[in-house]
């Protein structure tokens, strides 16, 4: 008679060793900080910058940005610090190295943890960045200070050159 | 060969068909022992569980468990712990029709929970979307004391009388959450009692218990 409910038994606890049913899918994670490039001579126009790579001191160049010709990217800033350096360089015109311009821009930010789910974990928010650097290529940048990166639907900079 | 034997066939006294088989009513004190047992194998859980029951008709118990639970958990991106008490109402239906004196039992258990419960970020890995910049863990050690949570919870389960009112038994339950409190920026992942809280507001949890019945009458 208690054969049938055994089995039932044993097959509710087969099943009931609980798996999360919890997948991390949360688009924004922690965010990158986004950088469009616009021409300094008509701002509203998005310009390419030609040949650029882009990295962080001591560190090497991004991979996805080694020589590439584009007018926007999307640069991780370091969670374990309150500020990143970063140096650009590009060339527009012969291609060669003597040629190369170099500008570095130093991002500080205060970083703000926030839980998402039992999957994602943590992810950082960065708020009351400022960007402050050298105008060698880089002409003016906009907005400067008061920046607060939480997603990555929008640019969050302008450079123009 | 003939014989002189001969069988006189004489009517046996039939047996009275009215003796009543009675079992007994009382209280039913016991043990969950799978949670010392789930101590030996895995330091980072430790709990204790008695349980009682009241019979008060054929099919029908009051049943109730009280106990603590510490658990410390390990997700991808971060551990934490939680250690409380709860305390579980509610009734037992005997689903079994029992053949003469036995009294073994298919239990459909029906409970209300509470827990009071601390929960303790220990440490979490910020979670980027490259490496770029090795993310270390941050040790934070965040305790949130006096969360509450409220739930119901439905079990199938059974119980056999092994010795003379010593029953073994084993129940599964599946959990639904009716309210709980959070930490502030983190969240209640596992309640004492409850088990782990999943994303559906629902768990799962198991008994496995010893109980002796302390018999007041048999009916």
């Amino acid at each position: 008679m208690l054969k049938p409910i055994s089995l039932v038994l044993c097959i509710f606890f087969a099943f009931s060793a609980c798996e999360k049913d919890d997948f991390c899918t949360t688009e924004t994670l922690t965010p990158k900080l986004i950088l469009r490039f616009y021409d300094s001579s008509n701002p509203t126009e998005l310009k390419a910058v030609e040949n650029l790579s882009v990295w962080a001191t001591d560190k090497d160049t991004l991979a996805s940005y080694t020589s590439v010709t584009t007018d926007s990217i999307a640069i991780p800033l370091n969670t374990s610090s309150t500020s990143t350096e970063y140096h650009f360089k590009m060339n527009n015109t012969t291609g060669n190295s003597a040629d190369n311009l170099y500008n570095q821009l130093t991002i500080t930010y205060t970083l703000e943890d926030i839980y998402i789910s039992r999957s994602c974990g943590f992810v950082s928010n960065f708020h009351n960045l400022s960007i402050d650097g050298e105008t060698n290529w880089i002409q003016t940048i906009s907005p400067t200070t008061g920046l607060t990166i939480t997603n990555e639907t929008a640019a969050h900079v302008q450079i123009h050159h | 060969m003939a014989t002189g034997f001969s069988q006189i066939e004489t009517p046996k006294p039939v047996a009275s068909d009215s003796l009543v088989y009675t079992t007994g009513y009382g209280l039913r004190l016991g043990a969950d022992i799978s949670k010392p047992i789930n101590h030996l194998f895995n330091k980072e859980y430790n709990g204790f569980e008695i349980v009682a029951d009241y019979r008060i008709t054929k099919k029908w118990y009051l049943a109730t468990e009280i106990g603590v639970e510490e658990s410390t958990v390990s997700e991808d991106f971060f551990n934490f712990s939680a250690k409380g008490s709860y305390l579980r109402v509610g009734a037992n239906l005997n689903a079994y029709d029992n053949w003469l004196d036995m009294n073994n039992e298919i239990v459909i258990a029906m409970r209300y929970g509470y827990s009071n419960f601390t929960h303790t970020l220990h440490q979490y890995t910020p979670h980027t979307t490259d490496n770029y910049f090795p993310v270390a863990p941050i040790d934070v050690n965040i305790e949130t004391t006096g969360l509450q949570a409220h739930w119901l919870e439905l079990g199938v389960g059974m119980k056999v009388e092994t010795f003379t009112n010593v029953f073994l038994g084993v129940t599964g339950s599946y959990k639904i959450l009716v309210h709980t409190e959070h930490p502030a920026n983190f969240a209640t992942l596992y309640i004492p009692g409850f088990n782990h809280l999943f994303q559906s507001n629902s768990g799962f949890g198991f008994q496995y218990t010893v109980s002796y019945l302390i018999p007041f009458t048999r009916k």
